[in-house]
């Protein structure tokens, strides 16, 4: 049997995994002292009112190898079982580091990882096209071949409300540039071969969501499509109404950014990921 | 002066204005600056924008404006400040904001005489263009895209600016007194009155496509308690419009606004 293994970063709900049958490592977010799994102990909505309450900036770090090594054991019970692992951009995050870690214990035909360059919805389009895969009866080399394959079709487009906690993260990347404006600005980003690029500095919220639009509307033929909002539920419905008007063919995938994720877009951030037809 | 490729924006932000300021100082400093950053190897592309007060230039400084020279609707600045103004962003390209109806036919006289960088003028005619074009720009992209980008901008932006008439006059069938409120749209006389805040609700009102954003830039003879009494009162009577306040620190026009 194949087993697929990704991270909390892919901010597929507790339920939605288990109905999908999607094992999911969380990483770790912290507040000063206090420690989280992130979706285990803290969930969105606590991680969001927490980060509210709060002046310590939140902090993340990859799972421990030990963590991915137990998971493969018990995954890797019977002989014919493998797994495939499906996991954050390595420039973003350690997880596929300790993934490969844990991985050098265990026969390496039968795990398989794969560096999505991706993260939060862009990184659950993956997994979800790969459980696709694994219905259709290929193999787990060919799933974890398809998935890197695949990974150069994926759009991540996220509206921010600021920069600082990308930047305060050390996750900012190019968007460096749009660092600094004295004017009130929402920066809108991409992920771009596994790293946030800058795209655009839209003054209002209503025009960086115009631009959102446009930018999905270029990545047609879909194959697949994910919105999710740190805590910008309005902003959701309206990107979801504008949206459905240009996809028509496929349906959002809709969801929060997760605590980790959320530690980096800061709350209000808003995003799309696409993932164009094989 | 490789600080303008250090990773902190403000840092960077401020040598913009360190050497904005020696631009101004004198002709000298100018020139030391031209020649340490000569020494580094040019980066592909650059921005020199215009710009009248501390206000604008801070702000223009913090969107990625490389250089900024100062001048404005009576201190326009001679080819030789924008030529030094070019040649100290030490780019291979740069990009030329003249801000100012008044300054695009000397901004393009600057190309021809920059030896051995190219530079294209986005023909801005006001401060709210030249802050839209700076806000589409992507130091990433090549020229042809930035300048495409630039142009898309500042045709969603209207620049309204808030001055005082110096003469009796008439203009668009508006008898204009001497000290009266007017407004300039779009390089157009459109409104007349005695204060600001009516002659600037006028403007509003008159709009076919209310806008989504405002922002307001107080010139330097406003003081922050007056400009945030009149904002304060746009907000109430328009409340499906966001308005931001800002420092614009510009002459002659005691209120720029932005309208997008």
């Amino acid at each position: 049997m194949i087993h697929l293994v990704t991270d909390s970063t892919s901010d597929i709900s507790p339920s939605d995994a288990q109905a999908l049958g999607v094992h999911i490592v969380p990483l770790i977010v912290r507040f000063g002292e206090e420690q989280y799994r992130d979706g285990v102990d803290i969930d969105a909505d606590q991680f969001y009112a927490k980060l509210a309450r709060t002046d310590v900036h939140p902090t993340t770090s990859q799972p421990s190898p030990d963590v991915f090594a137990a998971l493969y054991t018990t995954l890797l019970s019977s002989p014919d079982d493998q797994v495939v692992g499906l996991h954050i951009s390595a420039k973003l995050s350690g997880t596929l580091q300790s993934a490969t870690l844990a991985a050098k214990d265990f026969d390496p035909g039968r795990i398989h990882l794969v560096d999505t360059e991706s993260v939060s919805g862009g990184l659950q389009l993956l997994v979800r096209a790969a459980l696709d895969d694994i219905k259709s009866g290929d193999s787990a080399a060919t799933v974890a071949e398809k998935a890197t394959r695949r990974r150069s079709k994926v759009t991540i487009l996220v509206l921010l409300d600021t920069l600082t906690y990308l930047h305060r993260g050390g996750r900012i990347g190019r968007a460096q540039a749009f660092v600094g404006s004295l004017l009130n600005v929402k920066p809108l980003i991409a992920v771009r071969d596994g790293e946030v690029v800058p795209l655009a500095r839209p003054r209002s919220r209503s025009k960086g969501i115009e631009m959102i639009v446009e930018q999905v509307r270029g990545c047609a033929p879909l194959r697949s499509l994910a919105e999710f909002h740190a805590a910008a539920t309005e902003s959701m419905i309206d990107l979801e109404q504008r949206l459905s008007t240009v996809v028509s063919n496929v349906t959002a995938i809709l969801g929060r950014i997760g605590p980790v994720v959320g530690a980096y877009s800061g709350p209000g951030g808003l995003g799309v990921a696409c993932l164009g037809a094989d | 002066m490789s600080k303008l490729k250090v990773e902190d924006m403000s840092a960077q932000h401020h040598d913009v204005l360190a050497r904005a300021d020696a631009s101004e100082a004198e002709a000298e400093a100018m020139g030391t600056a031209t020649r340490e950053r000569a020494q580094a190897p040019p980066k592909p592309i650059g921005v020199a924008s215009v710009a009248p007060g501390e206000g604008f230039r801070e702000i223009m400084g913090s969107l990625g404006a490389d250089i900024i020279v100062s001048g404005g609707q009576t201190m326009n600045p001679s080819i030789e400040d924008l030529l030094n103004a070019v040649r100290a962003v030490n780019a291979e390209h740069v990009i030329l904001l003249p801000n100012n109806g008044n300054v695009i036919l000397t901004a393009e006289q600057v190309d021809p005489l920059a030896e051995g960088c190219e530079v294209r003028v986005v023909p801005t005619r006001n401060l709210p263009q030249g802050i839209s074009a700076l806000l589409a720009f992507d130091p990433a992209a090549s020229l042809d895209e930035n300048v495409e980008r630039m142009l898309a901008a500042i045709a969603t932006v209207r620049a309204v600016e808030v001055t005082h008439a110096v003469r009796d006059t008439s203009v668009n069938g508006h008898d204009i007194k001497l000290g009266d409120v007017i407004a300039v749209v779009d390089d157009a006389i459109t409104e007349v009155g005695s204060d600001y805040l009516e002659v600037i609700e006028a403007v509003l009102k008159s709009q076919a496509i209310k806008p989504e954003l405002v922002t307001v830039y107080r010139g330097d003879e406003v003081g922050v308690e007056d400009a945030d009494a009149l904002v304060t009162s746009l907000r109430t009577t328009h409340p499906e419009t966001e308005f931001e306040l800002q420092a614009g620190g510009q002459e002659h026009y005691p209120y720029v606004l932005s309208l997008e």
